[in-house]
């Protein structure tokens, strides 16, 4: 099994808390293991086309509010990916995102983190295109241009929480094979997916 | 030998021997397989069928105790007996690196050789975890008064110490006097969505008492313990009303209010211990985060100002801070003059040194194992002959024997007794306590139901708000 730390970040009122809340109920399953606690979950699920890799995802949550911003650098660190979520109802609202990716840019070493930009409360947008303040194509490009996954998601109706969570799951996966297949040299596509470990027969040795 | 050796001599034999739990409920629990535990989080939701399996955590001191005590794991206890002697006596202090460095590579060394020696080299995975655990918590219990900064600069000037042990002092006086400077901050204060009551104060008195038990701890993962039922508690609160959709938005200020109003000394030394000497395959996932929530919140506490508060009336905060000032004041005045009798008196022989009750108490119980320390030490030392660097020679420490002898078994037997005595009337009391408050926090729940949870689950506090909250869904 793969373990990844996933960071949450966004403004207060964006719903980021939601959108993991709805991929742990959504994805909850008996004979998946999940943690539900105030501000760290954990879920695991199984990648789309590939049943046996299973990949964990330890999130860790952070505070919003303006306040507490200066404290963001303790949970992002040691990282695997970052969900920077924003809210296509609120003008403004990509703007302080983006300045979440330019810190995790700034201070983040690792080459390798996977940043996923998302945009929440599509359902509203739907219901009403006037409320829509952040269009698409701009999200979608800032995204491409910064190399970040990107999407839109509704919290509310599930609509697109799977297939983020999916998409992050695939790439950390992939970015393990290569970075694997590089180790090994190996060109057969036989991926190893045990991890380094503790010299300890730990089974849930963490890849971070 | 050095004047650290002889101060510490007496302590690590007698005071800083492990306590067996953050609870400690083992007393007459001792063969229970699941006592000794403070009981490791239980995810609120978690089935498991999969190969990879997370076996159900215990801790159970006594059993890693009883296998160490067997004479086929004798050199572990060797090479143990060794590390610790070497830790003490070769240099007046290490600086925190250089503790963190020893620690890890001596547990990196001896979980090698559990594989080699009877009986850990037959115990499956979970109790071969819980040996690894054990091992941590003996030598981390025997450690303390070196690795614990306050500790240590109890005994050596703050001018003298590494960088980081002072630090972790000075910066512990600094969240305390930060504390005392907002110690009249409300929720709002810190942006707390207002939804809540004023009942809260019982629930958050609760998540208090939690986070002040680490002071009565030694090893880092009793201490963890600690850290985990309190936030338990904070997540319990945010469910009761409703805020817990809100995640880190919710729990991250009321964590720093638990902090402020929960009075809890030398935190920034306990997290920074916790980080050190945590066997990092221990620290990780969900402990990671509290611990790391922790550190977050208490630097923003050292680094609070005015600006970093939401207050709606300017004048009214002012008035409240000017009055808490005078307050501070006042118990600052009486501190000091508390201090200077209490020094007073101690300058009279029979005074014992003020220790934690609940240490003291906890390793009279362990004194069967302190003896079993104690005698091994006497014994001759044997080199070690397979070239490892990593365990220096052992050196003999009878020196450490002599204060246990000069106790009959008569007295100590008395002692033990009233030990019992006053363990069990602190563990009613504490048990009462803790339905009291479940009961207030769970109004919708039959009482009888709550005390039958808390004498399922042995009154761990973590434990029952988890299963409590699951029934409350």
């Amino acid at each position: 099994m793969l373990q990844f730390k996933l960071v949450l970040l966004g403004d207060s009122s964006v719903g980021k808390s939601s959108i993991v809340n709805r991929f742990v109920k959504d994805s909850f399953d008996e004979f998946r293991e999940s943690t539900i606690g105030a501000a760290f979950l954990s879920q695991t699920i199984a990648l789309q086309g590939q049943p046996d890799v299973s990949v964990k995802f330890e999130i860790w949550d952070t505070a919003g509010q303006e306040r507490y911003k200066s404290l963001a650098p303790m949970y992002y660190r040691n990282a695997n990916a970052a969900l920077v979520v924003y809210d296509i109802t609120q003008a403004g609202s990509l703007e302080k995102a983006q300045a979440w990716v330019t810190e995790l840019k700034e201070k983040v070493d690792d080459d390798s983190l996977v940043i996923y930009l998302v945009g929440n409360k599509v359902d509203l947008a739907e219901a009403d295109q006037e409320v829509c303040a952040v269009p698409t194509p701009e999200a979608q490009q800032y995204a491409d241009d910064n190399g970040l996954l990107f999407g839109e998601v509704s919290a509310k109706t599930g609509q697109g929480v799977q297939d983020t969570f999916q998409a992050i799951g695939q790439k950390l996966y992939d970015l393990k094979k290569n970075e694997q297949g590089a180790l090994q040299g190996s060109t057969d596509g036989h991926v190893d997916i045990q991890l380094p470990r503790p010299s300890t027969n730990d089974s849930t040795g963490c890849c971070v | 030998m050095s004047e650290l050796l002889r101060e510490s001599d007496p302590a690590s034999q007698q005071v800083s021997s492990p306590s067996p739990s953050p609870e400690s409920k083992t007393y007459n629990e001792q063969n229970d397989s699941e006592s000794g535990a403070a009981e490791k989080k239980t995810p609120v939701k978690e089935t498991n069928t999969e190969a990879v399996q997370e076996e159900e955590p215990f801790f159970d001191f006594q059993m890693f105790i009883n296998d160490l005590k067997n004479p086929k794991a004798e050199p572990l206890v060797k090479y143990t007996r060794s590390f610790l002697s070497n830790f003490v006596t070769q240099k007046k202090f290490w600086t925190a690196e250089e503790q963190e460095k020893l620690v890890r590579n001596f547990k990196v060394f001896i979980y090698g050789k559990f594989s080699e020696f009877e009986p850990f080299n037959t115990l499956d995975r979970a109790k071969l975890n819980n040996a690894q655990e054990g091992l941590e918590k003996l030598i981390m219990g025997k450690l303390y008064p070196f690795c614990f900064s306050p500790e240590l600069a109890s005994k050596i000037d703050i001018e003298e110490l590494d960088e980081s042990h002072k630090n972790d002092v000075l910066n512990d006086q600094f969240l305390e006097d930060k504390i005392a400077e907002y110690s009249f901050i409300e929720l709002d204060n810190l942006d707390v969505p207002n939804k809540i009551s004023t009942k809260l104060s019982r629930f958050l008195r609760l998540a208090g008492k939690e986070l002040n038990k680490i002071n009565h701890f030694k090893a880092p993962r009793d201490k963890m313990v600690c850290i985990l039922n309190s936030c338990k508690v904070i997540f319990g609160i945010l469910r009761h009303f409703k805020l817990d959709k809100d995640g880190a938005d919710s729990f991250i200020p009321l964590l720093i209010y638990v902090i402020i109003h929960g009075n809890v000394t030398k935190l920034v030394s306990n997290v920074k211990y916790i980080e050190r000497f945590r066997y990092e395959k221990f620290l990780k996932s969900e402990d990671q985060y509290y611990l790391s929530s922790l550190q977050a919140a208490t630097n923003f506490i050292i680094n609070m100002n005015r600006k970093d508060l939401t207050i709606k009336d300017e004048i009214e905060f002012d008035a409240q801070y000017t009055v808490n000032q005078e307050t501070q004041k006042k118990l600052r005045e009486e501190k000091e003059l508390k201090q200077k009798q209490e020094q007073e008196a101690s300058a009279h022989p029979l005074t014992e040194s003020p220790y934690n009750p609940i240490d003291d108490i906890t390793s009279s119980m362990v004194s069967m194992f302190s003896d079993f320390f104690t005698n091994a030490a006497s014994t001759p030392a044997v080199a070690e002959t397979d070239g490892s660097t990593a365990v220096p020679t052992p050196t003999p420490t009878s020196k450490a024997a002599t204060p246990k002898r000069r106790r009959s078994s008569h007295n100590r037997a008395k002692d033990d007794l009233f030990m019992q005595t006053a363990v069990k009337k602190m563990e009613e009391d504490e048990q009462a306590e803790t339905v009291e408050s479940l009961v207030e926090m769970f109004p919708d729940l039959p009482p009888e139901l709550i005390e039958d949870i808390c004498i399922a689950k042995k009154y761990r506090t973590g434990v029952c708000v988890d299963t409590l909250l699951n029934l409350y869904e």
